[in-house]
């Protein structure tokens, strides 16, 4: 078994529920989002999050729209939608209660 | 002195060294081929592309206005290698796909039920029918213009009788599997079947 790899699996199973996370309440475009799971030491690598963001959306989870910007190109803004607000709160109640059964086991 | 090229990318334009481009290039298609398949890959190729674009665009400044091989190896590091762009199909399918593969069927001969060369039953397994239906079928034909002879010839000589247990397998659509295939030596046939000889066991 590899450390590396169980690491990366660990990861890769809370990256949706962080990036879900990430936009409830704002609006962000993929360098945002990237930004928040760098500073949080969750992404190695970014090329990870474009199929998993495109899964999202064609979940019904995220939705997004083209906004102008004043530096370069135009962005795409990802947002939640009602299924992934939903959603996302379903992951939280899962989030809290695989916290606490982890905090007790590894005590 | 270098060689420069202009490209688009996600709609902007860059000024980029051959040996640059040619890097770049190699990774834009490893990353394609490793997508191929998955949902959405143009999309997320697009995405990709227009982030590169980004990160080239905070590469220049005024004294640097030409992407060099440094930077395009540089901005492979922050984006990951092909395989990193695979995503766990097991955590995220909707249903997660059943372990158990359906074995694709094969059209072979049944030397163990046949009655000339084994075509009809063969048919049958391939269908999932007796092979009753497929020999009066054959027997209807024959008397609107003997065309069955023919297409029975020719069904003969171009269909391999299945001979080993993974062919026999194969024909009736079960997975040559370890637990199958003695199931099948169970059921009377023996693994180690020499082609042309005559079958002892009767199924």
């Amino acid at each position: 078994m590899n450390i590396e790899n169980t690491k990366a699996q660990m990861r890769k199973g809370v990256l949706e529920y962080c990036i879900l996370s990430i936009l409830n309440g704002e609006d962000k475009y993929a360098s945002e989002i990237l930004e928040s799971l760098k500073d949080a030491k969750l992404l190695v690598v970014e090329g990870t999050i474009y199929p998993l963001l495109t899964r999202l959306k064609n979940a019904g989870l995220l939705a997004y729209r083209w906004e102008e910007s004043s530096a370069g190109p135009p962005r795409k803004y990802y947002a939640l939608t009602e299924t992934g607000r939903l959603f996302l709160k379903e992951l939280d109640a899962t989030w809290n209660a695989l916290k606490n059964a982890v905090q007790l086991v590894t005590k | 002195m270098n060689k420069t090229l202009t490209i688009n990318l996600a709609n902007s334009i860059f000024n980029i060294d051959e040996n640059a481009y040619q890097a770049l290039q190699r990774y834009l298609e490893a990353v394609k081929k490793y997508l191929t398949g998955t949902q959405g890959n143009e999309e997320i190729l697009a995405d990709v592309e227009a982030r590169i674009s980004e990160l080239f665009s905070e590469k220049l400044t005024p004294e640097k206005q030409v992407i060099v091989l440094q930077d395009v190896d540089q901005i492979i590091q922050v984006m990951g290698q092909p395989e990193d762009y695979s995503i766990d199909e097991d955590i995220f399918d909707e249903a997660p796909k059943t372990k158990t593969s359906t074995r694709v069927k094969k059209l072979y001969r049944d030397g163990d039920q046949k009655l000339m060369g084994g075509v009809c039953s063969g048919i049958g397994h391939y269908l999932s029918i007796d092979p009753l239906w497929i020999r009066l079928l054959f027997i209807v034909f024959l008397f609107g213009g003997g065309f069955s002879v023919i297409t029975y010839i020719i069904l003969w000589a171009i269909v391999p009788e299945a001979t080993t247990t993974a062919q026999k397998l194969d024909m009736q659509g079960e997975a040559a599997n370890l637990s199958n295939i003695e199931k099948k030596i169970k059921e009377g046939l023996t693994l180690f079947q020499i082609p042309l000889k005559t079958q002892i066991i009767k199924g």
